[in-house]
């Protein structure tokens, strides 16, 4: 396993593989940071909403990252539906915050869902995707302003499944990239990869928000691997910046 | 007569020793002050100046680089921006405004800032403080400039003075732009931010002065554009060295970010300067914990200092113990005595240390905002000061006991019978 600087997670914190997304096959590789035993954790606090976005690699939350086995397989099920839960994430209890939407993702899912619908085992088939992407870019580009922030609209409607494609995406990347590294074209067959990632997103709303100074997590408890999470916050009184850990499983806001 | 008052009349009679132990107190309570204070300061002068800035785009590089060099001028880019991903990523529907800096030109060892009108617009520091003029207006016309408090006051500059600026930010051998020259149109209130430190310029402005130059050169006179014929030009930058941007939605914040971080043009970082922040102050914590408990450790000087010189001149007060006793006072009143003395010490000490705090503050406000552009508050004392006081205080009481202790055992065994 590589070890990137902590600032070069911060850098490149979230999902990445943007190589589908450029028209240039030469530019715009990217590589996302994937470091065991941290997690990143967004949250902002707008009007009565409480909103987290957690990004962890797949390890932290199972032991494991690449699906060999059909128990590996029921294995991630289950973890993706006890990141469900709403007792996940607790809040001072006097803000008397409540779930009210919630999506969890994993890397490989998505990659075995563009497995089986596309089938994978030639450079052609990837350029597909890359076409998509181009048609989807170039309409950026040739438009201004109003027809491209429509496009955002677009963006912004479905972007928990756009993330959740890009995840996809960097798993396939990731096996290409080791494809690049040997021969410089050529892209090597689908291998299992080696890298999954979970994310999960929450929506809280709480009706005494002006209440709600700290947020507990039980990701720690629930998930023997996951070590820390780093955060990045926004609430009214300002950005903020924490890390909390197995032995610190709070965040005081 | 009270025993504090027995004590204060005892401490009068012993005046410069007693001066002089409330005085190493003093000072040594106001350094720990002092220090937490410029700590507490220092970190809200950086807070106040990003706290209208929801996101800080630029190359891709640490977010702690990114934040150093876009805003507080210090360091230089990585990479810069290109005009076009500028456009482009300003047009998304989640941005409110975006703020061009361009930077890499000075001005006798201050920056030139390369931004557009939103700066006087937008930005926002502090409390939601826009940017004021204390004289003039904002940039009109293509060679005018706008200059910070520090630079005019530091300078002498005044609405429409005329300034030369400088290639690069090293002040030796630097060429100088001297075909163009700008016209202050502006000077701006002092605001506690690095921007009191700059000369402001247009977009269009930072184009024109290098128009006519090659390979990083200035132009021989015969290819060398004038400044009059620059203007008919057209001057769309090619690119900025990063932007602020400030979003409608915090919660639009992280995916605004990620879409900046993927992507697929060029490689950028969004950063939220606030958690930038806060990640150099986790990284600086350490030292700054250091250096408050040395100061700790001054005050515990300071008090043992006073034990010190109370417990020595027990020997000669026996005879002022063996009075007391004579007049009615029992062994505990001798005590009690003791401890009061030690704790009218530590409270002289305190409130000594106060003043000497707050008079410091006074004169080395001005100076502390002109020389390293950081404005101190002046406060009244908060949570931190007045637990402080308390601790010392408390704390002489307690070392108070031991010389108390000494002197209660002493008049009991002494009686009258003192042989000096």
């Amino acid at each position: 396993m590589k070890r990137f600087s902590p600032m070069a997670a911060l850098a490149a914190s979230i999902a990445l593989s943007v190589a589908s997304l450029n028209v240039s096959a030469e530019s715009g590789r990217h590589a996302d940071a994937h470091i065991h035993g941290t997690g990143q954790l967004n949250f902002a606090v707008e009007g009565n909403q409480v909103y987290l976005e957690l990004d962890t690699p797949g390890f932290d939350i199972l032991g494991f990252e690449t699906l060999a086995t059909e128990e590996q397989h029921h294995k991630l099920e289950q973890a993706l539906e006890q990141l469900k839960q709403a007792n996940l994430w607790a809040f001072t209890p006097a803000a008397s915050c409540s779930l009210k939407q919630v999506k969890v993702s994993s890397s490989a899912e998505e990659h075995d869902e563009h497995e089986s619908h596309a089938s994978h085992d030639d450079h052609e088939d990837h350029e597909s995707h890359d076409g998509h992407k181009e048609d989807h870019r170039g309409k950026h580009d040739d438009d201004h302003h109003d027809k491209h922030q429509e496009e955002h609209h677009g963006h912004d409607a479905d972007h928990g499944d756009h993330k959740e494609g890009h995840h996809g995406h960097d798993a396939d990347h990731d096996e290409h990239k080791e494809g690049h590294h040997d021969h410089d074209v050529d892209h090597e067959e689908h291998k299992e990869s080696g890298h999954m990632d979970i994310s999960a997103t929450y929506v809280y709303e709480c009706s005494n928000i002006n209440k709600l100074t700290s947020i507990r997590t039980r990701l720690f408890e629930t998930f023997e691997h996951s070590e820390q999470l780093k955060v990045q916050g926004i609430t009214s009184k300002g950005q903020m910046a924490a890390v909390i850990s197995r032995a610190k499983p709070e965040l005081e806001l | 007569m009270s025993i504090m008052g027995l004590a204060l009349k005892s401490l009068k009679n012993r005046r410069a020793t007693a001066l002089l132990t409330i005085f190493s107190i003093a000072v040594s309570v106001a350094l720990l002050l002092g220090v937490e204070r410029i700590r507490v300061e220092a970190r809200n002068s950086f807070t106040s100046t990003v706290s209208g800035t929801d996101l800080i785009v630029g190359a891709r590089s640490s977010s702690l680089n990114l934040l150093l060099y876009s805003v507080f001028h210090i360091g230089n880019a990585t990479n810069n921006i290109t005009w076009e991903t500028y456009q482009e990523l300003a047009g998304d529907e989640a941005v409110k405004w975006t703020i061009p800096l361009s930077l890499g030109d000075s001005h006798r060892g201050y920056r030139v800032l390369g931004t557009s009108d939103a700066m006087f617009s937008s930005f926002q520091y502090g409390d939601g403080q826009s940017l004021a003029f204390s004289e003039g207006k904002p940039f009109s016309v293509l060679y005018d400039a706008v200059i910070g408090s520090e630079v005019a006051a530091k300078l002498g500059y005044k609405t429409g003075d005329s300034v030369v600026l400088s290639h690069g930010v090293n002040s030796d051998s630097l060429q100088q732009h001297d075909d163009k020259p700008f016209r202050i149109s502006g000077v701006l209130q002092p605001t506690g931010t690095p921007l009191d430190k700059v000369i402001m310029v247009s977009l269009e402005g930072i184009e024109a002065l290098h128009i006519d130059w090659i390979n990083g050169a200035p132009p021989i006179a015969a290819f060398s554009i004038s400044a009059k014929d620059t203007e008919a030009m057209s001057l769309q930058p090619e690119s900025i060295t990063a932007f602020l941007v400030g979003l409608n939605s915090r919660i639009s914040a992280f995916r605004y970010q990620r879409l900046v971080n993927e992507y697929g043009e060029e490689a950028l970082t969004a950063i939220l300067p606030g958690v930038a922040l806060g990640e150099l102050w986790q990284l600086v914590g350490t030292a700054e914990s250091a250096l408050l408990a040395v100061s700790g450790l001054v005050v515990i000087a300071g008090l043992l200092g006073m034990l010190t010189m109370i417990l020595s001149s027990l020997g000669e007060r026996r005879r002022e113990m063996a009075v007391l006793r004579a007049v009615g006072a029992r062994p505990r009143h001798i005590f009690t005595l003791m401890v009061t003395e030690s704790v009218l010490y530590a409270a002289g000490g305190v409130m000594l240390g106060f003043t000497l705090l707050y008079g410091l503050l006074f004169t080395l406000q001005p100076i502390f905002q002109l020389q390293l552009g950081l404005h101190l508050a002046i406060t009244p004392p908060g949570e931190f000061e007045l637990i402080l006081a308390t601790l010392v205080v408390i704390s002489a009481a307690l070392l108070g006991s031991i010389p108390a202790w000494r002197a209660y055992k002493n008049s009991l065994a002494d009686g009258l019978t003192v042989r000096l």
